[in-house]
């Protein structure tokens, strides 16, 4: 049961800095996914919280106790790591025993652990074999169980998925879930996949380049990003982008074109200027004829996805899509007539890229 | 606090370092040091300048075994190369019982440069070695007498060391050969290019590093010839077959000459870096090309 | 096949046949001379089988030969070369293998360095050491010593074993040693834990290259080793020396030639690939 407070972390490899800066914190039993393009420092940071890895500068608080200089064995964590990181020379039962052998756990209570952790987890029967005689998924497992074995307060995963099949991490995601909700203890997990991001997360933290974006519940970062990096990041298809000009506080001139914004959520008082407006896909629809509220645009192209289909368009000469069902995407005409409902609108700010 | 494993790593590192810096830098600023003073059975601490080199570079022995050093060297690494590409390319055409002429080639590689030094010699003496054989054939003048020769037995030693590197030059080279993707060879043949030409234009530029590799090893086989030279010729006749590691030897422990010896080496010690220098100009000109 | 195709595969084939004639000769005449006796050692052409083969040089070599004044053959000094070779070789893989290691997996500052430090000492000329080394082990009072011999082989073996080593453990994943710790494992845990059971190849490669070195060196043996724990290379050398200035038993000198090429021989046949991997490993540069 964990609480972590993560205070101005700072991290850099000679003038390269990889984290900057860092403040977060984390409640007890949350499912904190992290979550980032490749490279951002993801697991840079969660080697800071293992304490595999020395930072230069802030401190890594668990239950208001200073952690930052201890060495990984001593915070009581579990970690899973993308690569597994299973002990070639040692069946899987030596593998999870590991952790009490050395330090010198007797034979009983080594015993009664990893048979607690091969239950949850089912994998009893593969306990005599080597990691080589095991597939990805069972290695998974087994890597899971090594960390469960040491009764840890905080479980770290680096992207423990993404060596997996597609129908495999699936199921490998539910169990996850449920070895979460049964332990109830905190979990940090860092993936790139959104989906797993979404799925998993209590609240989701979005890194980019070494600073965390925004930190959120899924619903919250999907419906209202915080910044432009954030809205683009999460959601696929992405969100489209226009530059336009905030003419009045419910209207944004866009080209030729004026949308009306009549009950945007603003975060502050709105201000005219340009602005960057974004609009999610599934919230874009095609009108039969112009209304009030349509804007004219251009059909560029189809892409179909199966379950729906993908239009491109264009707007005053800047490109945008629309997720339609396949229904609708029939027999589009060339001059088409957009709707954007409100709830999948957001506006940034071109220069910092803050939402408005 | 605990000792974290870090810190445990740098304290393991301890002793090699210690061991390497007193061993090692420790030695050879010493015996450069040695080298500017007029010792002679036991080191001692006067300043003599340059007076050593310029008495080693008046000495014919020195003289001698320098520029073997060179004839030796470019000789011995010439044949090795040279042999060990041809085996190479042989046992490259497919040929049947592979393993067993690899295994013939390579075995000398684990013997001493002592015991090759002293078949060669066994070999090549003149009453009952190779010379009385060929003579019995019928070629009553053949010759072969090179040992006592002064000016013919150092070619003994470039015999002996072929035979005794070439194996090794031979099997880094024909695992280069064997790495080469066999897509290039079905390139060149729907090209229409000879397989000659393959393997010069082609194939060879491509074993740059590997040669490299084999030139290093030689290399420091060169430098470090004392063994085969004290088994084969000792030396001799008279210091013609003299080598440096062999001068500077003799000169510390049998010819009492500390100061002599000392600067005879760290003149092989600069030979070396030079010829270091060299060999990272090669491979450099090999990763460009 | 045409007629060109098969007169290049005759002329390959001779080739070969030739060549492996050149390299096979001197071993098989030493043989045939240790079969002999002297006399016929002395008098015939190297070439000629012996007429009644026997051991009789093998135990003259072994056990009554005399190397200047000790008679007493070089099967001492045989126990001398085991001796100097086992210690030699176990404590620089224990050495190599720690320090490997230490600078492949720990991300210490100046590993490079500390790596770079040691390969230079590799390639410089014993020659340039060996007298400072001398007078050093005079001082320590160890000069000539067990102790001295063993020290320098390993103080000269150690660049290129920490250097195979390190390579090899270069390519292991770092999340083992991090799972390790996080699994509260000390580093010399995970080493005898976790790294010397995926070391057996290695350690294979790094010992018959040692093993191989130790066994044949003769300039390291002749200077520090001494009278008592000279080894068998050293006493082979000055062996045909003594034999040739009195009756010259060409026999007895084959013999001991061939006892003293005969352990790295049967290594070298024994192990094969190993053997090839360990003489080349010396030039892979880190
Ligand atoms: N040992 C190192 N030396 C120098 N730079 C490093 C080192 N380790 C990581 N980096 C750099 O730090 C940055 C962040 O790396 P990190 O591994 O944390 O990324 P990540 O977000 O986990 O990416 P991925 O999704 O690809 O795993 C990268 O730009 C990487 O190049
Ligand atoms: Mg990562």
């Amino acid at each position: 049961m964990t609480r972590v407070r993560i205070e101005n972390l700072v991290r850099s490899y000679g003038a390269h800095a990889v984290l900057k800066d860092i403040s977060l914190d984390i409640a007890d039993g949350e499912f904190l996914v992290l979550l980032g393009p490749s490279g951002c420092g993801k697991s840079t940071l969660l080697s800071a919280i293992a304490g595999l890895d020395q930072v230069q500068a802030g401190r890594i608080l668990f239950d208001d106790r200073d952690v930052t200089r201890l060495e990984p064995s001593a915070r009581e964590i579990g970690m899973v790591f993308q690569s597994y990181a299973l002990y070639p020379t040692m069946t899987a039962r030596a593998n999870m025993a590991f952790a009490l052998r050395v330090v010198g756990a007797s034979r009983a209570e080594q015993e009664e652990r990893v048979r607690w952790a091969a239950d949850l987890l089912q994998i009893g029967h593969l306990l005599d074999r080597k990691p080589g005689q095991l597939s990805g998924g069972q290695r998974q497992r087994v890597a899971i169980g090594r960390s469960l074995v040491r009764k840890a307060r905080l479980f770290l995963f680096d992207e423990p998925l993404s060596n997996l099949d597609a129908k495999l991490r699936t199921e490998m995601r539910n169990e996850i879930k449920a070895l979460h909700e049964r332990l109830g203890v905190t979990f940090v997990f860092v993936t790139h996949d959104q989906i797993e991001a979404m799925t998993l997360a209590t609240r989701i933290a979005v890194m980019d380049a070494g600073v965390i974006q925004q930190v959120d519940t899924p619903d919250e970062i999907y419906r209202r990003p915080a910044t432009r990096f954030v809205a683009d990041f999460v959601g696929a298809p992405a969100m489209s982008f226009l530059e336009g000009e905030l003419v009045a506080p419910d209207r944004v001139r866009i080209g030729e074109n004026t949308v009306a914004v009549p009950d945007y959520a603003w975060r502050s008082a709105p201000r005219t200027g340009s602005v960057v407006f974004g609009v999610r896909p599934e919230r874009v629809s095609v009108a039969p004829v112009p209304g009030t509220a349509t804007v004219a645009a251009r059909l560029r192209g189809i892409e179909p996805h199966g379950a729906d289909t993908l239009v491109w368009a264009e707007l005053s000469g800047q490109r945008l899509s629309a997720r339609l069902t396949p229904e609708a995407a029939a027999g589009l005409p060339q001059s088409l007539h957009l709707d954007f409902e409100i709830e999948g609108v957001s506006l940034f700010d071109p220069d910092s890229g803050a939402r408005l | 606090m605990a000792i974290t494993p870090q810190a445990t790593a740098r304290f393991v590192l301890v002793p090699t370092i210690l061991l390497t810096v007193v061993g090692y830098y420790g030695s050879i600023l010493w015996t450069i040091g040695l080298s500017f003073t007029p010792s002679r059975i036991l080191p001692v601490s006067r300043w003599a300048g340059l007076d050593m080199y310029e008495r080693l570079l008046s000495t014919e022995r020195w003289q001698v075994a320098y520029t073997n050093l060179f004839v030796f060297g470019g000789l011995y690494i010439g044949f090795c190369l040279a042999a060990g590409l041809l085996l190479a390319i042989a046992l490259d055409q497919g040929v049947k019982g592979r393993s067993v002429y690899q295994t013939i080639f390579l075995y000398p590689i684990a013997l001493s440069f002592i015991v090759t030094g002293l078949a060669w010699r066994w070999l090549l003496n003149p009453t009952t070695g190779l010379q009385d054989y060929v003579r019995s054939l019928g070629f009553e003048s053949f010759s072969l007498d090179l040992l006592s020769s002064p000016e013919r037995a150092i070619f003994t030693l470039v015999i002996a060391g072929v035979w005794h590197s070439a194996g090794l030059v031979m099997v880094i080279l024909f695992a280069g050969l064997q790495s080469v993707d066999q897509e290039i060879w079905r390139a060149g043949r729907v090209d229409g290019i000879p397989r000659h030409r393959m393997y010069r234009h082609v194939v060879l530029p491509m074993l740059w590093p590997m040669v490299v590799t084999c030139l290093v090893l030689l290399g420091m086989n060169v430098v470090r010839s004392y063994d085969l030279v004290v088994a084969l010729t000792g030396g001799g006749p008279g210091f013609s077959t003299d080598v440096p590691a062999k001068f500077i030897v003799d000169h510390y422990f049998e010819r009492q000459s500390v100061g002599l010896a000392s600067a005879a080496a760290t003149l092989l010690l600069l030979t070396v870096v030079v010829l270091f220098a060299l060999v990272g100009l090669l491979r450099r000109r090999g990763e460009a090309a | 096949m045409t007629p060109a195709g098969r007169a290049g595969r005759i002329g390959l084939y001779l080739f070969l046949v030739t060549t492996a004639l050149f390299f096979a000769i001197p071993l098989v005449i030493v043989v045939l001379t240790a079969l002999k006796d002297a006399d016929e050692a002395r008098g015939a052409s190297i070439f000629l089988l012996p007429r009644s083969p026997d051991l009789e040089a093998f135990s003259k070599a072994w056990s009554s030969a005399c190397i200047g004044r000790d008679c007493n053959g070089i099967g001492g000094r045989f126990w001398n070369s085991v001796v100097i070779t086992a210690l030699a070789t176990s404590i620089s893989l224990l050495l190599a293998s720690l320090n490997g290691f230490a600078l492949a997996l720990w991300n210490l500052r100046r590993a490079g360095l500390v790596l770079g430090l040691l390969l230079v000492g590799a390639f410089v000329p014993y020659q340039i050491m060996i007298y400072p080394l001398v007078r050093m082990f005079a001082v320590g009072g160890i000069h000539q010593t067990l102790a001295a011999v063993v020290i320098v082989h390993v103080l000269f073996g150690l660049p290129i074993l920490t250097l195979i080593f390190r390579n090899y453990y270069v390519g292991l994943p770092p999340e083992l040693i991090k799972a390790a710790r996080v699994d509260g494992a000390g580093f010399f845990q995970i080493w005898r834990l976790v790294i010397l059971p995926l070391s057996l190849n290695v350690a294979i490669v790094a010992g018959i290259l040692s093993v191989t070195g130790v066994w044949n060196d003769y300039l390291l043996g002749l200077i520090f080793s001494g009278q008592n724990w000279q080894p068998m290379t050293v006493s082979v050398a000055s062996l045909s020396a003594t034999a040739s200035s009195g009756v010259p038993e060409q026999n007895v000198n084959m013999a001991a030639t061939l006892l003293t090429a005969l352990p790295p021989l049967l290594l070298y046949l024994l192990s094969g690939k190993y053997f090839v991997r360990g003489v080349t490993a010396g030039a892979v540069k880190g």
